[in-house]
């Protein structure tokens, strides 16, 4: 034992150093089990998480950036979208009518998709799942669109409309998103899954139209 | 020349000792900072096993799956291209999915399938581009065969009948095989944002296929929907 | 002797603690400047309607900054009849009206002024903006130049000349359509060549 034989150091050190090492033990290791705690809960996707403003057919689901209303509801393996032009889909095409107010400034809600009840997504693109917001809406003007979105017949039953402004779903953190119930079920689906009849998608429009 | 040569063999020579260490210390602290900030990853793509082609059965290329089907030279397709005198198309039949639980939208379908070393493909490079003739070249677009228009999105859950197009310069001539390359992409999370994305575009599946002439095939089966 | 006291021990500590702080604040906000400040007119130039301002700000294109002065006087706000630059008849959904922004404008000849932003509020500060295309109206593109004489406009694309139309007037007016919903009364004017400068005319 090879530290038997040196020399006792002087008194200072011997109090000093060892206090001083331990408080940097003590300061890593708090900091390592902050580190640790913060992994092991899901504190990331629980702060971030966008704050979901929920409602039916026909409710105002008031958000942040404005209210959206779903008007209707319909569905069909073929669209005809506002070219004219017939898309024919081997799943189902659901197609909602919707309005939106803008509240405070001009606005686009430019992200809208349907979320079936395993979670899957399914966005609208610009030509096969047709949506035009017909650009940023004047707040306080009703703006009615429509979307149509073609998706799997075992996604029907139970999807939401989800409807925000930013098209990035990562810029979704903590600003507000419309989830809408569209109320649908399996009786839907299967009549939507068989008809040949081409629901026609609307261009956007201002005012308040018919249906309100 | 010399002299400055001399300047600086003296200067490494007769660097003395605390330099060494000073350096050798910077150096530490900077290959700590490295390690810290996460690197040393290899920036070399790792090279991926590339799978023979097989006609007809599905391959996984991350965000789809593919099933290469046919390909046919076609004079036109309805709608899609009005194959002139200067260019015709090749159009490569087979089916899509997508793999995940989100939309992929159709222009990373378009750069996942690529032809290899056909003469006259690409049919014109716009000017101020310019294409490696070394470089597969991904198809211009992806029609559905179901009515024809742009698959711009492909939804999960949802299997397309589509067809890959690539316009080939009429000058050349009509190859009797052509080499497919299917290039994946791995789910990661990017290093910019921490958001995860399908990225290291690399080739995964690369073969021959059979290119059939309009003259040569039977009649087009009803697909098209008028 | 007594130890000196733990005040007196840390007391440049003390004194840097402040400057670090400011400084870790500035460090950290660089984000203020390019999600806040640049996001909308700021800095803005105060004006009454009714009389003339002198609005100086700056744009930038290939070239680099084009600084600019240009006059402008709001001559008052008014129901609209037609669109900006277009012949055709207001078709006006329910619950929707349309002011015009009578504006005057006075700038040189060759200075670029197209790409404007224009903007009215009512009084609980809610925006309206300017849309040359909407699917209720259609209107010229720039609401501050007018339609047949743009006069320059900012160097953008290599190869595309900047200064083509007709000569732009030394004075001009333009009426700009807004579409409001009913009932709304407009109470000041934003034009902006480019955030964060803007010029903030009060129309009451």
């Amino acid at each position: 034992m090879g530290g038997r034989r040196v020399a006792r150091p002087p008194a200072r050190r011997l109090n000093g150093l060892p206090r001083r090492a331990a408080f940097a033990v003590l300061l890593v290791a708090a900091l390592a089990t902050g580190r640790a705690v913060e992994g092991l809960m899901p504190v990331d996707d629980e702060t971030v998480a966008p704050f979901e403003r929920t409602g039916g057919i026909g409710d105002r689901v008031e958000a942040r950036w404005g209210d959206v209303q779903v008007t209707s509801v319909a569905g069909s393996t073929r669209i005809e979208d506002p070219y004219g032009t017939v898309h024919v889909t081997g799943g189902v095409y659901v197609v909602v009518d919707w309005t939106y107010t803008a509240a405070g400034e001009p606005q686009v809600p430019a992200y809208v998709a349907l979320r079936d009840t395993e979670g899957r997504v399914f966005r609208t693109s610009v030509e096969r799942n047709p949506y035009s917001s017909g650009g940023a809406a004047q707040p306080g003007i009703p703006r009615r669109v429509a979307a149509a979105i073609e998706v799997p017949a075992d996604a029907v039953a139970g999807a939401r409309l989800v409807v925000t402004l930013e098209t990035n779903p990562e810029d979704h953190r903590r600003d507000d998103i419309v989830v809408v119930d569209l109320g649908l079920t399996q009786d839907d689906a299967d009549a939507w899954a068989t008809s040949e009849e081409p629901v026609e998608v609307a261009e956007p429009a201002d005012g308040p139209g018919a249906a309100s | 020349m010399a002299e400055s040569g001399g300047r600086l063999r003296r200067l490494a020579l007769g660097a003395p000792r605390q330099h060494l260490t000073l350096t050798g210390s910077a150096a530490g602290a900077v290959v700590l900072a490295v390690l810290v900030a996460g690197g040393f990853d290899p920036l070399e793509k790792p090279e991926a096993d590339v799978a023979p082609l097989a006609v007809g059965e599905a391959a996984d290329i991350g965000p789809f799956t593919v099933t290469v089907d046919r390909m046919r030279v076609v004079d036109e397709l309805p709608g899609i291209s009005e194959g002139d005198d200067d260019t015709r198309v090749l159009a490569l039949v087979g089916t899509v999915t997508a793999t995940g639980t989100t939309t992929q939208y159709g222009a990373m379908l378009s750069e996942s399938v690529a032809l290899d070393g056909v003469p006259g493909v690409p049919a014109e490079v716009l000017p101020g581009e310019t294409t490696d003739p070394g470089e597969p070249v991904p198809a211009g677009d992806v029609y559905v065969m179901a009515d024809g228009t742009r698959l711009d999105a492909v939804q999960p859950g949802l299997e397309y009948e589509v067809a890959f197009v690539w316009e080939q310069d009429a000058r050349a001539d009509v190859p009797s095989e052509a080499r497919l390359v299917l290039i994946g992409r791995t789910l990661r999370q990017s290093s910019i944002d921490h958001s995860d994305e399908w990225l290291d575009p690399l080739p995964v599946v690369a073969g021959d296929i059979e290119v059939t002439e309009p003259s040569a095939e039977p009649t087009e089966p009803a697909e098209e929907d008028s | 002797m007594r130890p000196p006291g733990w005040w007196r021990r840390n007391r440049w500590g003390l004194v840097a603690l402040p400057v670090a702080l400011a400084a870790a604040l500035a460090a950290s906000s660089y984000r203020v400047e390019a999600y806040w400040w640049l996001e909308k007119p700021r800095d803005l130039v105060d004006a009454e309607r009714g009389e003339w301002v002198t609005f100086s700000a700056s744009q930038y294109d290939r070239t680099g900054d084009v600084p600019f002065t240009v006059r402008v006087r709001l001559d008052g706000v008014r129901p609209a009849e037609a669109p900006f630059g277009e012949d055709d008849e207001l078709d006006l959904p329910d619950g929707v009206q349309a002011v015009a922004v009578d504006l005057s404008l006075a700038a040189a000849p060759d200075v670029p002024l197209t790409s404007c932003d224009l903007v009215v509020r009512d009084a609980s500060g809610t925006e309206y903006a300017y849309q040359s295309a909407s699917p209720s109206i259609s209107q010229a593109t720039s609401p501050c130049v007018p339609p047949d004489a743009r006069g320059p406009e900012l160097d953008l694309f290599e190869g595309i000349d900047p200064d083509t139309g007709p000569r732009r007037p030394d004075e001009w007016t333009v009426s700009p359509v807004v579409l409001l919903p009913d009932g709304i009364e407009v109470a000041e004017v934003l034009l902006s060549w480019g955030p964060p400068e803007g010029l903030l005319i009060s129309a009451e």
